[in-house]
């Protein structure tokens, strides 16, 4: 919102800078987000320097003033003697040179053969005040002292004004306006607030000029307030109408509209005016029909409907409620009588009506904010008096006014210490009412209770914390004491389980050489095509956003792997070859119905180009090897996997799948533009985390090991994994470990085979295991080998 | 006569054993003087041609000369084994200043880093760790929390649909509500987490990070809130941070303030970072509004509330001196390797 001081010391005296100011206004609760000045609205004029003065050859009055506009160009014009003389630097206005919206009638022209292309400027010809000019009256040609020509003029004359850009907070509906401010400002600084001139006298009109009244949707519309001005001028605003729409970045059209907009800044309250004989003397705030259409005032046509409020005649359409007028039923030229609207319209369907239609105006961004009761009324008595004072119309007797009864105002009854429990200060009973009566809060006092009335105008304010809020903004928030807590209790903190073995996790895996990474919880619904994932696959089943920021961030994500190749990809593009990532995410589904949650389960992915298979498999298995999850290892042909270097894991205990991990196929990294191998690897996080136990100590043995190697060769399709199982099945109480140290193929093998060799060891905690114990565990083994086809070597 | 050949056979063994320069010599000495056959074993052996008087004489002298030359063999056999080992040290000697590719150790992200020295000043204080869904009814995320149904908050362009009812929760304020009806007072929470909103740019970005504060006790005030906030800050910057509160707005706190710490840049005195005010904006709080209280079935008589909520990024942004909120979901690794 912007507030040009000028206009807001109408209703407050400013004693202080602009900047003392902005520092009272963030002191209570208004942001200033810019403080800067409003220049004089002067186009094309510059100051000049006069070079030359000679006789007009022809005209014996006149004389030829020659000047320079910069180094190069030097100009003529023609004007009467003894204007300046040689070497003044003076306001001169070229062709189309305007000041405050009008437009200077100085046109180029040839006057006896001299051409006449700029003119000489008094103070009056830009419309300046005495005290406006360097000069002693504004009636003399404007003279500049010291400046190079060619500099604007309006960069040399005092400037208007300054304006405050000042930010207003959701709940201050009431402050959205200069005379709002105006009322903070008062209370903040002390200075008494000035009221509103709202004085005009009626008039009798013509009896046929009639207007009646329906509000049939008040529930769009709490508030409708109409009233007849008559016979009313169109013409220019003056100068001080022009210069303060300015100031707020608005331009003047004519006196009807000004008004209105005027009064929007001013009181905060909307306005509208529609020609009376367009009316017909009636006017509907009704729901459109489906299929109903309007010219705005932008000359687009509308199409209606059932969710959009009109103000309409018996006919038709006359305005879009709250968003913008109809073309044919507004102010034109031939208008005579007019009438003001006034009116409280529902924020939600303005703001609903202006996004559905695309049209967006000052009144309808005024109505998104919530507009009180008591504005209309305001508002409408404020239009009303700016004709009167002005002479451009008759305002008729009486007004429209679409509310019955007046409601009541909100009382807050409380004791002092209430407002002490919230604050944690104590403030004082009569700087209590001192504050509440300069926010015009009435306040009485009955035994111990406090009763404040609220006005029309803050309708946020409703129960003993809004007060507590309003006396501390005044009070000063830097008197809350910082003293330690008292009242407390010892409380336990701590982080939660869950937390805990999760940073146990992120510690695994970073000392294993990851990174953390962090990728958007929403994506494309084209990475199922992205990544090879069949139709009708579950995961294909995603939750849309309605309202996405873009196609691109449209679903919540069912698979981590699209944001990890993301990031690779970013990586390897800019170089960054190697990476090794994970992330703890969630993943999303539908819920059971729309009135369940949704179901997010906790993941973690991992992702790297620094490893070959049975590297990154070593990650894997390290995590599984310290949260104690026993998983088995399956073959598998994930979607977006290498179909030979894939694998399902499955809980050993449960038989679950709890993940998957391998080589992404290169026709998956190649959409990615990545040109290196990549592994992932996706986990159930909830499991993992589930797995860890209390740790109870297990006593390691006095008695020393014993190792035994071997080779078998078995054919190419056993995978080692099931040599494993069998070994582990079979070899007994004392086998502690297996560990596979070699697979070979090659010349000494019988192709279509190959042969693995292992590591055993066996120990016993209570005693050193003899030879013959540790034979009779090996030859188990072998039989079990034997049952599945391997041979000994 | 026969001393003067052990004496020879004894000054060539050592003259042999001084020259001997590897071991593999040493033992053909040792074969050639002290092997059965060896010269001083054989003179040994000759002790039966020797007259009973002679013997124990030869006997002495043999032996005082196997002696000699074993001393001499043991002392040059350590000489040459020293030197073995001298020679396998430089042999082995490396060049330091080479270095090979190392496993690097990984890293948190910057912004867990931020999050966990948050979480651990306030569970310090004695918070609990409490989280909740992402995807919300809107009664938790507005309604619960006080935010009226035409409030500008809930339209489309500030929040994330997924149905009328199911939103991205715009705050993690969301998980106050369940822990009120939840658990009985007093609370002391805080809730970390993904929070969304339709925002794209330097400072913005849909998917960010709170963390949210609430205490509800039978009596906390705005000035214990000043304590927490001041606690915190003193922590997470430094011991001379220093707290202010501005009055502001929030539908589910009255009164609401925003927080300014003061800058850590510049200690006040004013810089970029705090673009010149000496005070940098770093979060939201107030009193719990007492509609909220009602909503979740506390009496506002009996309990208080105050609730706090921080940016993560913010603060990362701040404390690691980020321009551009996007470069913290960059993910490249450079950026990464930075916050080990």
């Amino acid at each position: 919102m912007l507030i040009p001081i000028k206009w807001l010391s109408e209703f407050v005296e400013i004693k202080l800078t602009p900047e003392e100011l902005g520092e009272k206004l963030v002191s209570c609760g208004f942001e200033v987000e810019d403080i800067k000045p409003v220049k004089k609205c002067i186009q094309n004029v510059y100051a000049c320097k006069i070079t030359n003065i000679t006789s007009h050859p022809e005209l014996p009055s006149k004389m030829v003033y020659s000047f320079s506009r910069d180094q190069e160009r030097t100009f003529t014009l023609v004007a009467d003697a003894n204007l300046c003389g040689t070497g003044d630097i003076v306001a001169v206005a070229f062709e189309k040179a305007s000041c405050t919206e009008y437009v200077l009638d100085f046109v180029p022209s040839n006057i006896g053969g001299i051409l006449n292309c700029a003119k000489i400027c008094t103070g009056k010809d830009l419309r300046l005040d005495d005290a406006e000019c360097p000069t002693q009256s504004a009636n003399d040609v404007l003279k500049f002292i010291n400046v190079v020509t060619g500099t604007d003029v309006k960069d040399l004359l005092p400037n208007d004004d300054i304006v405050l850009d000042v930010g207003i907070t959701a709940n201050r509906t009431d402050a959205n306006s200069i005379y709002g401010i105006a009322r903070e400002v008062a209370a903040v600084t002390g200075c008494k607030l000035k009221p509103l001139d709202l004085s005009y006298r009626e008039f009798a009109i013509d009896a046929s000029k009639t207007l009646t009244l329906s509000n049939e949707a008040p529930d769009l519309c709490k508030r409708y307030m109409a009233k007849i001005v008559a016979n009313v001028k169109i013409e220019r605003s003056p100068k001080l109408i022009i210069e303060r729409l300015n100031a707020v970045g608005l331009k003047a059209i004519n006196n009807i509209v000004d008004v209105t907009n005027y009064v929007l800044y001013e009181i905060g309250q909307p306005m509208h005016a529609f020609d009376l004989a367009a009316t017909g003397g009636n006017i509907v705030v009704r729901r459109a029909t489906d299929g109903e259409k309007i010219t705005a005032l932008d000359d687009s046509e509308y199409d209606l409907g059932e969710s959009n409020l009109v103000i309409a005649n018996a006919n038709e359409p006359m305005a879009i409620a709250g968003v913008m007028g109809g073309k044919f039923h507004s102010i034109t030229d031939d208008t005579v009588d007019i009438v003001f609207e006034s009116a409280g319209f529902a924020r939600d369907n303005v703001r609903n009506t202006s996004k559905a239609l695309g049209l967006r105006s000052d009144s309808s961004a005024r109505f998104e904010k919530g507009i009180d009761v008591y504005s209309q009324q305001i508002g409408l008595e404020r239009a009303t008096a700016l004709m009167f004072k002005y002479g451009w119309g008759k305002p008729a007797k009486g007004c429209l006014d679409s509310r019955e009864m007046p409601s009541e105002r909100v009382k807050i009854v409380f004791e002092n210490s209430e407002i002490t429990n919230i604050l944690g200060l104590e403030i004082p009973k009569a700087t209590i009412k001192k504050l509440l009566n300069s926010l015009e809060f009435e306040v009485s006092v009955v035994g111990r209770k406090t009763i404040v009335t609220v006005p029309y105008h803050r309708e946020d304010v409703t129960c003993v914390n809004d007060i507590a809020e309003e006396l501390i903004r005044l009070y000063g928030y830097d008197k809350i004491p910082d003293a330690p807590i008292e009242t407390w209790r010892l409380a336990k903190g701590c982080r939660s389980d869950a937390l805990k073995a999760t940073d146990k996790l992120k510690n695994v895996l970073i000392a294993k050489g990851c990174f953390e990474i962090l990728t958007y919880s929403f994506t494309s619904p084209k990475v199922f095509d992205k990544l090879n994932i069949a139709e009708g696959d579950v995961l294909r089943n995603a939750i849309r956003i309605q309202n996405p920021l873009g196609e691109d961030l449209s679903i919540m994500r069912t698979v981590l792997v699209d944001g990890a190749l993301k990031a690779i990809s970013n990586n390897t593009q800019r170089g960054n070859k190697e990476c090794r990532f994970f992330e703890i995410a969630k993943t999303y589904a539908p819920g059971v119905s729309d009135k369940d949650y949704p179901i997010e389960k906790s993941r973690l992915a991992i992702v790297s180009t620094s490893d070959d298979f049975y590297t990154f498999k070593a990650i894997i298995e390290e995590v599984f090897s310290v949260f104690n999850v026993k998983a088995r290892f399956v073959r598998d042909a994930t979607a977006y996997m290498h179909p030979g270097r894939s694998s399902a894991i499955f809980d050993t205990v449960s038989g679950c799948k709890i993940g998957s991990f391998g080589e992404v196929s290169a026709d998956v990294t190649n959409k990615y533009e990545i040109d290196r191998r990549v592994y992932f690897a996706q986990l159930d996080l909830e499991h993992i985390l589930s797995c860890i136990s209390p740790i109870i100590f297990d006593p390691i043995s006095k008695y020393p090991a014993s190792e035994r190697d071997f080779a078998v060769v078995v054919k190419n399709d056993i995978e080692v994994g099931t040599i494993i199982d069998v070994v582990k099945d079979t070899g007994g109480e004392f086998l502690t470990n297996v560990e596979v140290f070699d697979v070979y193929t090659g010349s000494q093998i019988e192709s279509g085979y190959k042969s693995v060799a292992f590591n055993m060891t066996f120990r016993s905690i209570t005693r050193t295991l003899t030879d013959e114990e540790v034979n009779i565990a090996m030859s188990a083994i072998l039989d079990g080998l034997t049952r599945i086809g391997a041979v000994l070597r | 006569m026969i001393s003067e050949t052990i004496d020879g056979i004894v000054l060539r063994c050592i003259e042999e054993t001084t020259c001997a320069d590897d071991m593999q010599k040493i033992n053909v000495i040792k074969v050639k003087y002290l092997g059965k056959n060896g010269e001083i074993t054989s003179v040994l052996k000759s002790i039966k041609d020797a007259t009973p008087e002679e013997r124990p004489k030869i006997g002495k002298l043999v032996n005082d000369a196997r002696e000699k030359v074993e001393l001499a063999l043991s002392k040059r056999e350590n000489e040459i084994k020293e030197q073995i080992k001298k020679d396998k040290l430089i042999s082995e000697s490396l060049d330091v200043t080479l270095s090979k590719k190392r496993t690097e150790t990984g890293g948190l992200n910057p912004l867990s880093i931020i999050k966990n020295d948050i979480l651990d000043i306030f569970i310090g204080m004695g918070f609990e760790v409490k989280d909740g869904p992402e995807i919300e009814f809107e009664y938790y995320n507005f309604t619960a929390l006080n935010i009226p149904k035409d409030h500008p908050s809930r339209n489309s362009s500030d929040t994330f649909y997924i149905s009328d009812d199911l939103l991205l929760r715009t705050q993690t304020s969301a998980v106050q509500v369940h822990v009120m009806k939840t658990q009985k007072p007093p609370i002391r929470i805080v809730c970390p987490g993904k929070v969304y909103r339709p925002d794209d740019d330097a400072t913005h970005s849909p998917m960010f990070q709170q963390i949210e504060g609430l205490v509800i006790d039978k009596r906390v005030t705005l000035s214990d809130l000043k304590s927490i906030l001041d606690e915190f800050a003193k922590s997470f910057f430094s011991a001379s941070t220093k707290v202010r509160f501005r009055p502001s707005h929030f539908p589910f706190t009255e009164p609401s303030v925003e927080v300014d710490l003061s800058c850590n840049k510049c200690g006040g005195a004013g810089c970029n970072l705090c673009k010149r005010t000496g005070w940098i904006e770093l979060l939201g709080a107030g009193v719990v509004h007492p509609n909220v209280l009602i909503e979740c079935g506390l009496d506002p008589n009996e309990y208080k509330g105050i609730a706090f909520g921080i940016g993560v990024e913010r603060a990362a942004m701040i404390k690691f001196g980020v321009h551009d909120m996007r470069l913290l979901f960059d993910n490249d690794i450079r950026i990464l390797k930075q916050f080990r």
